[in-house]
């Protein structure tokens, strides 16, 4: 499946967490690849994955977890076969990572402006060139006053200059590849349009890819390129925004498609999905959504479903949807 | 249309001790001068960001929290009166439902407790309560089988269906939706929504559903009114203001919501700049005016008032009518 134009692809990975209840298949067997200057998606609902196969990818799986198959090419190498140091080179340098919470993700106790430093020194440039640079980072993410904003401490800013904080910090060594885990849930309407503004800036001026993990169609729907829908571990559909919106083809994508409030109640009813998504310790035999597909057939209990191509460019694992 | 809450001249003002000796108080304003009726049957959405007050009108209505000054009325009898036994027969008429279901369930006490309580305390008698919750739990759709479970044991689909139930079971007529589905999954918050369309439907609720999120106020409501630092700014029905909306903060909000189609993402947005302030300190004249692109000399000194310019749609903004690029931007009735 790798093509030139890659710059990261996952083959086959799985992930699992052994705990007390048994083994929790958080990721199994899934495969995408992302392009240089691309905005991929990686959407599903609580639980599916997708922020599993996030930490796979920068090998943040920590005990119970561990990676139990799979590879993950990044520019020619395989990620899961680097020793710590290598990943070290590899983590804030080539790809980076904001998560949901900024708040979080800043240490309370330092200026704004020495926590952007700090990754800047890593790429042997003096302190104070450092300082300045910060600075400028501060400004290049638009927060108004960076002077003095550079000198403020976490609990100073509000939450959308926090983000453009943890934005700037992540970018200030042009990574090429930025994975952004849900990175406007906790920011208002208008704050988050600016947020996906930057980030759409980010692909067209500095050309990182951005692996975007989202619940949030909307977001999706404004600013991914790419797609790939989770559901229990598994990716059951992957393909261009555009197609999977107009004609989605796993019964699972098409109903959250209809799930998703655009009119009015007048409208009708949404769409609904019968049943909860099943447990991962102990999951259905064959396709995973077969229990509660209303297309459901009884082959569907019994294979397991491959994805497969079913127009260029847009796969989906379905073995009734296919051709 | 009968009114079943008026609210007139509504300010709630949390004050804050400051300063060394807590000597220095400070003014939240979190809802500054508020006017809105609700009719019976109708779903009013309340939008706005964090910290406009949207949550705080939905509490005063509820008397969770005493208004600074100004009168809610609801079904005709003045609510600031009410105590004792007057305020306990007007809170089985309203009630709650919280964003996360989890925490507004007692974690120590069944299904079953959780719902008997409201019967218990309003003196339903005994022989009755069994039926009454059994009935209640159909009603949202949930086996009987939970009634003896407890909270951390459902799903949160479920526990937010079992809030919906304690929140209905005194047949209230009106039901303030605080952030119902925002901590669910996209497809349970379908099964949410729809759910309480048939609730409304059945017992003919009144609902103040108040949201972050556009796509879902717009599904659910009739009317919506949009707040802002604790005033509120713009009120008409929902496809009036989707297609005609006439304060710049609004258009603004509405069009930076994402739409849920790829097919409209190269549409005209209006990208508010700034952030909104805060309600201690808030800008003098017109709230929003830092902010917006429209601003003129009167916006920073007068306070612009919430005025009729048209049947049932009230705007509170001295520039309403001279406003005229609305039309680039994309109305909700054109997304599907």
């Amino acid at each position: 499946m790798t093509t030139e134009k890659d710059l990261l692809s996952i083959n086959n990975l799985s992930v699992s967490y052994n705990t007390s209840a048994g083994i929790v298949s958080a990721v199994e067997g899934i495969s995408f690849s992302i392009e240089e200057k691309e905005i991929f998606a990686l959407v599903g609902e609580s639980g599916c994955g997708k922020s599993t196969t996030a930490y796979a990818l920068m090998r943040l799986i920590s005990e119970p977890g561990e990676i139990t198959g799979g590879n993950i090419i990044f520019q020619d190498q395989d990620l899961l076969s680097l020793n710590h140091k290598e990943m070290f080179n590899i983590r804030g340098k080539k790809i980076s990572m904001i998560f949901q919470n900024p708040l979080d993700s800043l240490n309370p106790v330092l200026r704004i402006r020495s926590q952007v430093s700090e990754a800047i020194v890593l790429d042997k440039i003096s302190k104070k060139a450092a300082w300045k640079k910060a600075v400028e980072i501060i400004k290049e993410v638009k927060i108004p006053d960076a002077d003095e904003r550079a000198n403020s401490y976490p609990f100073e800013l509000s939450g959308g200059m926090r983000q453009r904080v943890m934005i700037g910090m992540m970018i200030s060594r042009k990574p090429k590849l930025l994975i952004a885990d849900e990175p406007t849930t906790a920011l208002d309407v208008t704050i988050q349009a600016q947020i996906l503004e930057i980030i759409k800036d980010l692909k067209e001026e500095i050309g990182t890819s951005i692996l975007l993990i989202t619940h949030d169609f909307g977001i999706v729907a404004e600013i991914a390129d790419r797609i790939a829908v989770m559901y229990a571990g598994k990716i059951v559909e992957i393909g261009d925004v555009f197609q999977i919106f107009e004609k989605p083809c796993h019964p699972y994508t098409q109903l959250l498609m209809g799930s998703l409030p655009r009119a009015n109640k007048k409208e009708g009813r949404l769409k609904t999905i019968f049943g909860s998504v099943p447990n991962l310790i102990n999951l259905p035999k064959g396709c995973r959504f077969n229990e509660r597909c209303p297309y459901s057939k009884k082959k569907c209990q019994e294979i397991e479903p491959k994805m497969e191509e079913v127009k260029k460019g847009h796969l989906c694992a379905c073995i009734l949807m296919r051709k | 249309m009968e009114k079943i809450i008026e609210i007139s001249g509504l300010k709630k003002y949390f004050s804050l001790k400051k300063g060394l000796l807590k000597k220095r108080i400070i003014l939240i304003k979190a809802l500054d001068d508020i006017g809105l009726d609700i009719h019976e049957g109708e779903t009013m959405g309340l939008v706005g960001e964090s910290g406009c007050g949207k949550t705080t009108l939905g509490r005063t209505i509820l008397k969770l929290i005493e208004p600074t000054s100004g009168s809610i009325f609801f079904d005709g009898s003045d609510t600031s009166k009410a105590s004792g036994k007057s305020l306990k027969e007007l809170r089985k008429k309203m009630s709650i439902v919280f964003q996360d279901p989890f925490s507004s369930l007692n974690p120590r006490s069944t299904i079953r407790t959780a719902l008997a309580r409201p019967l218990i305390i309003n003196g339903v008698k005994k022989e009755m309560i069994d039926s009454m919750i059994k009935e209640v739990i159909h009603k949202v759709n949930l086996g009987e089988e939970l009634l003896f479970r407890y909270p951390h044991q459902l799903s949160g689909g479920q526990q937010q269906r079992v809030s919906i139930a304690r929140a209905i079971i005194l047949k209230p007529k009106l039901l303030i939706l605080d952030e119902p589905t925002s901590s669910l999954d996209i497809s349970v918050q379908a099964q949410i929504l729809n759910l309480l369309l048939d609730l409304q439907e059945e017992y003919r609720l009144t609902y103040l559903f108040i949201s972050h999120d556009l796509n879902v106020v717009n599904y659910i409501s009739d009317r919506i009114g949009v707040m802002y630092l604790g005033k509120l700014i713009e009120l008409a029905p929902v496809d009036e203001i989707n297609t005609n909306p006439r304060h710049p903060y609004t258009l603004g909000l509405f069009s930076s919501s994402p739409i849920l189609s790829p097919k409209y993402r190269k549409r005209k947005k209006l990208i508010l700049a700034g952030e909104p302030g805060s309600t201690i300190n808030p800008p003098t004249g017109c709230r929003f005016h830092p902010r917006c692109p429209h601003a003129e000399d009167i916006c920073k000194t007068e306070l612009p008032e919430l005025r009729k310019i048209k049947e049932h749609h009230w705007v509170a903004c001295h520039r309403a009518e001279k406003i005229n690029d609305v039309k680039e931007y994309l109305p909700l009735n054109l997304r599907n």
